[in-house]
């Protein structure tokens, strides 16, 4: 009896050291595809207060600086580091193979973050934490195309034209036009994610004499710079203008009525959720499911003040 | 006089030398070619002819057509009219490497290697031996290099990094490249601009040398005495025309001369009186550390100082640290008695000096500006309220320059590229002589420059020393430190070796002691 | 003397005064009006209307590239000296970004300094304009004692100004603008500050010792010492007024977007230098006019403004874009070799 005894309370006090170390010092390297974009400076402020209010982890991040083979060897540096887990933002969706088999061959959990990879079959101990861009594109479109009773000329801001989410919300946009073939969209013009070059491309639109009775833009800054231009040439109010991601320059242009419509991309809910999934990885805790969506919101004039 | 003789083949007829072949005694022979540029007749019907084992001089003010004839034989320029027989064959050269092919080489003015590639890479660039893997092979290019150079007797190792040889070794590393083509024709284009009387004479040796292997040279330069120093025969250009073509030894420096200007020139160096103004810049124990060591002289206002030396004997040297470009690290600088410390140009411009530089292209033009604005570019802060430049006042005070200096362009604001190296050097002299300059410091003022501008550049400098400017000259022609300077200050590897009176001058006593050998 | 009355009767060069005159501009600005053209008839083929004949068009096509028009005013004098400025659109971000802090307005909580809110219109300029000119001077003054390659100094501003863009507040975009601060790059507003500027460099360089230098210091650095110029003294000046007009078109940007963000100009370096090059700036140094820059810049306007006019698609505008720079510059050079060969 003693010696089990011994045994057990061993056992016991190697768990709970072993528990609190894991607790104290759970590293976690977060590589973000680019340190230059509004909402996933947002993701990363929010992803670090999470961290701060759980204690106990470490986070430590990269900017990959939209380069895929800058992130994979950010990605192998912090795995020769051997962190707990980590939670990538990746550049390009269509080349995460290499970000998964570097990890699971390393053991390390994974987590995607924001952006899904393409590859369809995640292995175990990789999980993503993303919100369909597509469904965006949808959101944004539905609501435009009840105020347009169906019917009428759009044009569509495109993002930067090698990103995903460019591809995958104007497809969403797209998607819902099927339903509504009084709907024609007569212009598609990158804007560069840069309100600056939102303006400028609604600016032409409007000297071309183009009759449009919306804006949708991939994004909140390209839709404000649209608003701004649609405001000096006093024509505030007749077209709508819709955006995606819920900024705060974003929410407020949807306050002053600038913007009929934004989509909130959940930044908070997409940081937390993967630094979650993260930390129960690296407790070899089983998730839910593998693949975690934060659904998207409707940002309306009459909802927007719910959002902050 | 010889201008009169035009180009007809009559004259032609008298100079026959020794042919061992009757039906075509010339390797290389020129006719009735032109060509024309927009709004310039560069050649107007010339003629030449070479033969082989000869060495034929071509001589002519700038601008007189030598260089674009020079360009057409050797495939550069196309001629407008006229017929190129090479061998007694026609022959049309569509690019220089036809030429070159067909046996035509040309070493140009600026020299065309790669500094930073070995002497054998140079020479065989573009036609490497190769091995049986078509590659490089190093070592047969190596052996084929040494051979080469030891046949021209010029003693460089094949691996020296071309970058690090002296201008006149470069010179025969182009010459020794142009031999590897078995080139029967050799064009030189002033090969001894800029290099060493010691290095002229190999280079004479190699000269004579190929004329012995049958080769024939066209060798174009500015130089009297090198004329008859090898030549054979002398063409003359002048204006775009052929004036005619002499034996070198029928010959002699003042018709040679009339030949080129069309006219006598009784005499290239104006008289002077012997002028003793009041003591004006003393230069005391001068040193730059590693350059120049020593140097001392005084200079009276309305004086000419020579300095002589070859090249790298510090000359130049002496004259930036004068000016401030390079700062001096021991001795002193007395202007009007009182120690200045020349630490800048703009200071010394300040101070009254102003500096002609060695060379035009490197430290003297803005290539791209016009002739106005290289004029005025020292004046300007003299000519400047506000920042703003005061256009009319320096237009009027240039147009009074040009017409002083006979500056000859088209106007003011003509790009200064496109002026003939003369006018070049008189529009930098008067960019200095509106500094209105007490002592005046010319490096190799005539280097590059035709007979009649030389003489008018000696004219305005023996002008302006009357006038009571202080003038230091340097030069690597003995001949015009001989005939300008009041006193000559010999240099030699960085030492002040002696300075020599206008009487004790000749042309013996300053190569002695610029050699090293002091006077005894 | 009789040498020279006969030196006198050489026959000097044929007068060629008339050609001087053309413009050396000329050659671009036809290419201006070329592209121009042919976006006209585009217009009437694609959209039957006029591309040229709508006077505001022609304004947006200066408003879209005065910002860029103001960087390429500032390396075209950086050019001219034989250098060059990588770091003007970073310099613009960081410009941005410390005069939108200074200028936001008292009715947003998150603002970067909540005590200097609302602050007159003057201080977020000047911060701005002084925040560019300090990045230049330190560029001139890196390049003239040093002695490094401009195009490393200005590599590591280009590199340092954007992470110090970001840093300054960890990537937050700065927003919520007063209107005073706005009016700045409201309307028209970039397109006067543009034409102004080219205006008064246009000056400086023909007609002031500034400008003599300049061109001196690009034609010959050497010769250019030894006429007792201050070589120094004169880079460290180019380099700080670039980055002077980098820290305007910081503060011009941020007041027409609204924002300050790290992210701004992006690659509006490269913009830049294109719009000097085509604009018949030589990289070789010496060589360069404002007006040339000008056309330039209006050349990549008209571009942009075409290309939404007449529709082209937003993938294959880059492609077209490249090919006209090049071919831009291989027409000026071609026309300029022409006229060398006398």
């Amino acid at each position: 009896m003693n010696t089990p005894l011994r045994f057990t309370s061993l056992a016991l006090a190697l768990m709970l050291s072993s528990g609190a170390t894991l607790a104290a010092d759970l590293k976690i390297g977060v590589s973000m595809s680019q340190f230059d974009d509004t909402y996933l400076t947002y993701m990363r402020e929010d992803m670090d207060k999470k961290v701060k209010a759980m204690g106990g982890v470490d986070l430590q991040f990269v900017d990959g600086r939209n380069d895929v083979n800058k992130q994979l060897d950010q990605v192998q540096e912090l795995i020769g580091k051997k962190v707990d887990a980590l939670i990538v933002n990746p550049v390009d969706t269509e080349a995460t193979v290499k970000i998964t088999k570097a990890a699971t061959d390393a053991g390390i959990p994974l987590v995607y973050v924001n952006r899904r990879p393409d590859d369809p079959k995640l292995p175990a101990g990789v999980a993503s934490v993303t919100s369909d861009d597509k469904e965006a594109g949808r959101m944004q479109m539905e609501y435009l195309a009840k105020k347009m009773d169906g019917k009428g000329n759009v044009v569509i801001l495109l993002g930067e034209l090698a990103n995903n989410s460019t591809r995958d919300r104007t497809a969403g946009v797209k998607e819902v036009l099927k339903n509504y073939p009084d709907i024609k969209v007569t212009q598609e013009q990158t804007g560069a994610w840069q309100r600056q070059k939102g303006m400028d491309v609604t600016n032409d639109w409007l000297t071309q004499g183009r009759d449009f009775k919306a804006v949708i833009s991939n994004n909140d800054e390209m839709a404000i710079g649209a608003a701004m231009a649609l405001k000096q040439a006093g024509k505030k109010g007749e077209v709508f203008v819709a955006g995606v991601d819920g900024t705060p320059d974003g929410l407020s242009a949807v306050k002053k009525g600038d913007l009929s419509v934004s989509v909130f991309q959940d930044a908070k809910g997409q940081g937390e959720g993967a630094i979650d999934a993260a930390v129960k990885l690296a407790k070899k805790e089983t998730l839910p499911e593998q693949a975690i969506v934060i659904p998207f919101k409707l940002i309306t004039p009459e909802n927007v003040n719910t959002f902050k | 006089m010889f201008a009169s003789t035009t180009a007809s083949a009559s004259t032609l007829s008298p100079v026959s030398g020794t042919t061992n072949d009757a039906e075509h005694p010339y390797l290389l022979e020129i006719t009735n070619i032109s060509k024309g540029f927009p709004g310039v007749v560069a050649l107007d019907n010339v003629q030449l002819r070479v033969r082989p084992g000869s060495v034929l001089a071509l001589m002519g003010e700038n601008g007189a057509g030598k260089s674009t004839l020079m360009k057409i034989i050797a495939g550069i320029y196309q001629p407008d009219s006229g017929e190129i027989r090479l061998r007694g064959e026609p022959v049309v050269f569509q690019s220089p490497l036809a030429a070159l092919q067909s046996g035509i080489a040309m070493i140009h003015q600026e020299l065309n290697l790669m500094p930073h590639m070995s002497i054998a890479e140079n020479i065989w660039i573009g036609r490497e031996q190769l091995n049986g893997l078509h590659m490089v092979d190093h070592r047969a290019m190596h052996r084929c290099t040494a051979e080469l150079l030891g046949r021209l007797r010029i003693n460089l190792d094949p691996e020296e990094m071309v970058g690090n040889l002296s201008i006149a070794e470069r010179q025969m590393v182009e010459i020794a490249k142009a031999v590897s083509y078995d080139s029967d024709v050799l064009i030189m284009d002033e090969p001894t601009s800029a290099i060493t009387e010691t290095e002229v004479a190999h280079l004479f040796s190699i000269i004579a040398d190929l004329r012995a292997q049958g080769k024939g040279i066209i060798y174009i330069t500015h130089k009297m005495n090198e004329v008859f120093a090898i030549a054979d025969e002398v063409a003359v250009f002048r204006d775009g025309a052929y004036i005619g073509l002499q034996r070198a030894d029928s010959m002699n420096g003042d018709s040679l001369i009339s030949m080129m200007v069309g006219r006598e020139l009784t005499q290239l160096f104006p008289e002077r009186d012997q002028p003793v103004g009041k003591l004006l810049l003393s230069v005391r124990d001068l040193s730059l550390n590693g350059v120049f060591e020593g140097v001392s002289f005084d200079l009276h206002a309305g004086e000419v100082l020579g300095i002589a030396g070859l090249m790298g004997s510090g000359r130049t040297n002496v004259a930036e640290t004068i000016f401030g470009i390079t700062p001096s690290t021991r001795g002193e600088i007395l202007l009007d008695g009182t120690p200045i410390r020349v630490s800048d140009p703009h200071f010394a411009i300040e101070k009254g000096f102003a500096l002609l530089t060695e060379d035009r292209k490197l430290s003297g033009l803005f290539p791209c500006l016009s002739v106005l604005e290289n004029m005025e570019m020292a004046v300007l802060p003299h000519y400047a309220g506000n920042g703003f430049v005061h256009q009319k006042a320096l237009r009027v005070l240039c147009e009074d320059m040009c017409k002083k200096l006979r500056v000859k362009t088209p106007s003011l604001e003509q790009c200064i590229d496109t002026l003939s190296g003369g006018n070049q050097q008189k529009a930098l002299l008067a960019r200095w002589l509106m500094t209105n300059p007490r002592v005046l410091i010319l490096d190799e003022p005539t280097r590059g420059i035709d007979v009649g501008a030389k003489a008018e550049i000696y004219r305005l400098i023996s002008l302006l020393a009357s006038e009571g400017m202080a003038v230091i000259m340097i030069s690597s022609e003995l001949p015009e430190v001989l005939g300008m300077s009041d006193r000559v200050m010999v240099m030699h590897e960085g030492e002040m070796m002696g300075t020599l009176d206008r009487a004790e001058a000749t042309q013996e006593r300053v190569m002695h002691l610029a050699s090293g050998n002091p006077v005894h | 003397m009789k040498m020279n009355a006969m030196l006198e009767n050489k026959p000097a060069l044929a007068p060629r005064k008339h050609k001087r005159r053309l413009p050396t501009e000329l050659s671009i600005f036809l290419v201006l009006i070329g592209i121009g053209l042919i976006f006209e008839l585009f217009g009437w083929i694609v959209r039957d209307q006029s591309f040229l004949m709508n006077s505001q068009r022609l304004v947006l096509m200066i408003l879209q590239v005065s910002i860029i028009g103001l960087l390429a005013i500032g390396v075209t004098q950086v050019i001219i000296t034989t250098g060059i400025d990588l770091s003007s659109g970073s310099v613009l971000a960081l410009s941005a970004m410390i005069a939108a802090s200074l200028a936001q307005s008292s009715d947003y909580t998150r603002a970067v300094f909540p005590s200097l809110t609302d602050l007159p219109v003057w201080a977020p300029v000047i911060a701005g304009l002084g925040v560019g000119l300090l990045a230049g001077a330190i560029n001139g003054s890196i390049i003239a004692i040093t002695g490094i390659p401009p195009f490393i100094a200005t590599l590591g501003m280009m590199v340092s100004a954007r992470g110090l863009a970001r840093y300054y507040t960890g990537g937050q975009p700065v927003s919520m603008l007063n209107d005073s601060y706005t009016a700045i790059g409201q309307g028209a507003m970039p397109v006067i500050i543009f034409l102004v500027v080219a205006v008064i460099f246009h000056i400086a360089l023909r007609y002031t010792k500034y400008g003599k230098y300049t061109y001196a210091i690009g034609g010959n650095m050497q010769a250019a010492r030894t006429s007792g110029i201050n070589v120094k003294r004169h880079l460290v000046i180019v380099y700080s007024i670039a980055g002077l007009l980098a820290g305007l078109a910081g503060v011009v940007a941020s007041a027409r977007a609204a924002t300050g963000q790290a992210g701004m100009g992006v690659s509006y370096e490269l913009d830049a230098i294109a719009a000097a090059v085509i604009g018949g700036t030589s990289l070789a140094g010496g060589v360069g006019r404002i007006t040339g820059t000008v056309i330039g810049a209006l050349i990549l306007g008209v571009m942009a403004s075409g290309f939404t006019f007449v529709g082209v698609d937003a993938y294959v505008q880059d492609i077209i874009k490249g090919l006209i720079i090049v071919v831009a510059v291989v027409i000026d050079q071609y026309r300029n070799k022409r006229k060398l060969k006398r």
